[in-house]
């Protein structure tokens, strides 16, 4: 028994040694810091470049910069102040009324009794899993026949772009805001009922107060996730003038121009700062939200 | 009183826009359009101005935004993939019939020659012409000739811009290629004045003519009949008369993916490919945030929050943005990846290593997600699991894998699953790397590292070309297929569903 028992002790003795030693832990996360930030630090020296090329290995003073951004703004070839201007126009007026609309519907679904109404919870569930990149083909050729109907909303305009996102506004955002609503105490609105309130000031004065916050935050992420956009923007708007940003400064690296690095460089990092930002500061919101199931591009 | 005020404005903003609307489907003889209009305007009124039908005020607009723009679309794809909609088969068949008319033209016997300038107003071209003999001048527009009072010519004869209308040089005109050639301005009688080069224009008449009765096309000329097949019209020997028009054609798109030996083979190498990039990313990423969330979640390591912060720019960042990024660390001639570690690596050109590519570039994108997911899950793990098997006298790496790693599993799962759904259309991540190239032999379109949703969008958008919108239509139905069940399976699995309500 005895024997057993020195045994242990000192094998608990070696595991607090082990435990003590945490140096190759912070070797992990310094390894693991260098992997996610080098191609950030090299987009950043990039566009600090003045040559024009990327950056490389050796670093002096003449290798640092503004040029890249003057070209940036000054390029006619490249309009991005523009895209710039259309990226957050677009994306902003999408989200609001994406969060407007998902809100709306959240509170029938989380507040009024109706028939079908778990039948068109999972009807939007299940349609969540035929997502608009699988209708694209339809989507063009619909807008298609809109522009011979209605130019001033088909193929090439971003009120068109917009109506085709504003598609989306049901579902996830819904879900999501439903589930915020469900967590505000019943008998509140249901004492405003008693009070003889209807259901239109229970929506405003009581509902849209308390969820404020949250709805400012699902509008948010929305307008990261619009600013994201690659795909339909591409099928939509095909103008080098007017399109987004991310198209647009797909074209500056994909033979459109004349591969500029350094230029596309200045340009990827102005287009990503505002969003990181606001990615960091709406982190705690995100990573709660990560839990629910969201995935992001 | 407010409300009441602006449900009216809103409502006769709706009503407005629905008329203004049906004006234009009546203009174009759409009936089944303007009926649903009709009915869905009216159905809008009664619902917000009726006491009753409560949920729906509240549900209106996302559902007809969600009919619109998500329904509409799934049952056009679905549709389409049983037609032959693509860029031979673009138009409707009167439209296709007058386009093939108007494309086979001779000069009418005897018609006088005129000189021509094309002119233009803003988008809108025109031809002035002028007739060789008698110096008269005509404007020719897409709707008619009409004659110019006072129109004056140059030295050789030919006409001068009149006012609103602006000329082009002779480079311009020569540049406007086959939007010149094809211009048509009708003159009643199945004529046409047409122009022939950049400097003269003929009266012409087509060589064909269209028996409505009989659905068939006949040579004036040499008396060759043309019939129909298909969604176009054959001349005796085979050949096709472009353009075609769009019909169903049943099981055809889904019959080429399996049987036709140029669509078959590039369509399994693809598929092939999306399971594995699907499959490999979600690993990958997942094996790594695993290993830095239980490394990293340390009491005692500092800083953590920092860490975090840190550790997730790669997914804070805009994915495009990264994705381009990592097209140019990777470029195989000047890319800093190469440059750094000295090697000549091919990343983008060679098959084999533009498949490591996406997959490491996934890596950078995804493993910031993992870490997240994985951290939080332990982190609700509760302690006292862990202390009881430790006072029982567990291992530590026991502890890990008997007790917190199959925990762990049960909470990350359907996020897994969800991940794979998302990287098996991950369409970014490849076409905005790669564009799904390098090349293949096996076909002009479906590159080494193309996943069906790319191949999908170059099938239907790329450049160089004919593109297939029925065949297109017809991979995203099996794409949704395949994605249904590997997720409806995985999802009954887990149980997931049973959260709804």
């Amino acid at each position: 028994m005895t024997s057993v028992g020195t045994h242990r002790a000192v094998k608990q003795k070696k595991r607090k040694l082990k435990r003590d030693r945490l140096w190759w832990r912070y070797l992990v996360a310094l390894i693991a810091i260098l992997f996610a930030l080098a191609p950030l630090v090299w987009i950043i020296l990039s566009a600090l470049n003045p040559t024009g090329g990327l950056a490389t290995v050796s670093l002096s003073k003449d290798m640092l910069g503004l040029d890249n951004f003057r070209t940036l703004f000054n390029n006619p070839d490249y309009p991005y102040l523009r895209w710039y201007k259309n990226s957050l126009m677009v994306s902003s007026i999408a989200a609001v009324f994406q969060v407007m609309i998902g809100t709306m519907s959240a509170y029938a679904f989380s507040r009024i009794k109706f028939k079908g109404r778990r039948m068109s919870l999972g009807g939007l569930l299940l349609l969540q899993m035929f997502p608009q990149l699988l209708s694209l083909v339809a989507i063009f050729l619909f807008m298609s026949k809109v522009s011979d109907i209605v130019p001033a909303l088909g193929i090439g305009t971003f009120a068109g772009l917009i109506l085709v996102y504003l598609g989306g506004s049901m579902g996830y955002n819904t879900y999501l805001i439903k589930g915020f609503f469900d967590t505000i105490p019943r008998e509140l609105d249901e004492a405003a009922t008693v009070d003889g309130a209807s259901a239109n000031q229970i929506f405003f004065k009581i509902i849209m107060p308390l969820a404020a916050p949250i709805l400012a935050v699902v509008a948010l992420l929305a307008f990261i996730g619009l600013m994201n956009d690659f795909v339909l923007a591409s099928i939509f708007l095909t103008k080098t003038e007017d399109t987004t940003l991310a198209v647009g400064l797909h074209g500056l690296v994909s033979g459109k121009y004349e591969t500029n690095w350094g230029v596309f460089a200045a340009g990827a990092l102005l287009a990503a700062i505002p969003v990181v930002i606001l990615f960091q500061l709406l982190q705690r919101f995100i990573v709660e939200g990560l839990a629910s199931g969201s995935v992001k591009g | 009183m407010l409300g009441i005020l602006i449900k009216i404005l809103l409502l006769g903003f709706v009503d407005a826009t629905s008329l203004w609307a049906g004006t234009f489907l009546l203009a174009m003889h759409n009936y089944l359009a303007l009926g649903v209009l009709a009915v869905a305007t009216l159905a809008i009124n009664y619902v917000y101005l009726s006491k009753r039908s409560r949920a729906s005020r509240w549900l209106i607009p996302g559902t007809i935004l969600l009919l619109i723009f998500q329904v509409y679309p799934v049952i056009f794809t679905a549709s389409t993939a049983f037609t032959n909609y693509s860029t031979e088969h673009y138009l409707s068949k009167p439209e296709a019939i007058t386009r093939i008319m108007s494309n086979t033209i001779v000069q009418v016997d005897g018609s006088p020659e005129y000189l021509m300038t094309v002119v233009h107003k803003g988008q809108t071209m025109a031809l002035l012409i002028a007739d060789v003999e008698t110096g008269e001048v005509q404007l020719a527009t897409s709707g008619g000739l009409s004659a110019v009072k006072d129109g004056q010519v140059d030295a050789d004869g030919k006409p001068l811009a009149i006012a609103g209308w602006k000329a082009y040089t002779g480079d311009e005109a020569l540049n406007l290629g086959d939007t010149l050639a094809n211009f048509r301005s009708p003159m009643g009688d199945g004529h046409f004045m047409a122009p022939i080069g950049v400097d003269s224009a003929a009266e012409s008449q087509s060589l064909l003519k269209y028996d409505s009765a009989k659905n068939i096309l006949t040579d004036t000329t040499t008396g060759d009949v043309y019939t129909e097949k298909q969604g176009a019209f054959y001349a005796p020997d085979g050949t096709m008369l472009t353009p075609g028009w769009h019909v169903a054609v049943g099981f055809q798109n889904f019959r080429a993916i399996l049987n036709d030996n140029t669509i078959r083979g590039p369509f399994v190498r693809v598929l092939v490919w999306t399971f594995i990039y699907a499959f490999l990313s979600v690993v990958i990423t997942f094996i790594l945030g695993l290993a830095l969330a239980l490394i990293l979640n340390h009491p005692r390591i500092k800083g953590r929050k920092a860490l975090r912060s840190i550790l997730i720019l790669p997914y804070a960042m805009p994915g495009f943005l990264s994705v381009l990024i990592w097209a140019g660390l990777l470029n195989d001639d000047f890319g800093a990846i190469n440059q750094v570690f000295g090697s000549h690596i091919p990343w983008l050109t060679d098959p084999f290593w533009a498949k490591v590519a996406t997959l490491l570039v996934q890596l950078w994108l995804g493993f910031p997600y993992m870490f997240l997911i994985t951290t939080g899950a332990i982190q609700s793990i509760p302690a006292e699991l862990a202390e009881a098997a430790s006072v029982d006298g567990a291992k530590p790496r026991q502890i890990l894998m008997k007790i917190k790693l199959p925990l762990l599993m049960v909470s990350v799962t359907p996020l897994l699953i969800g991940s794979f759904a998302y990287n098996f259309n991950n369409f970014g991540g490849i076409y905005l790397l790669t564009g799904g190239g390098p090349a293949m032999e096996d076909s002009p379109i479906a590159g080494a590292t193309d996943i069906l949703i790319s191949y999908t969008y170059k099938l239907a958008f790329g450049a160089g070309h004919g593109n297939d919108y029925g065949l297109a239509c017809a991979i995203s139905i099996l794409i949704f297929f395949i994605v249904a069940t590997v997720s409806t399976i995985s999802f009954t699995r887990t149980r997931a569903l049973e959260n709804l309500s």
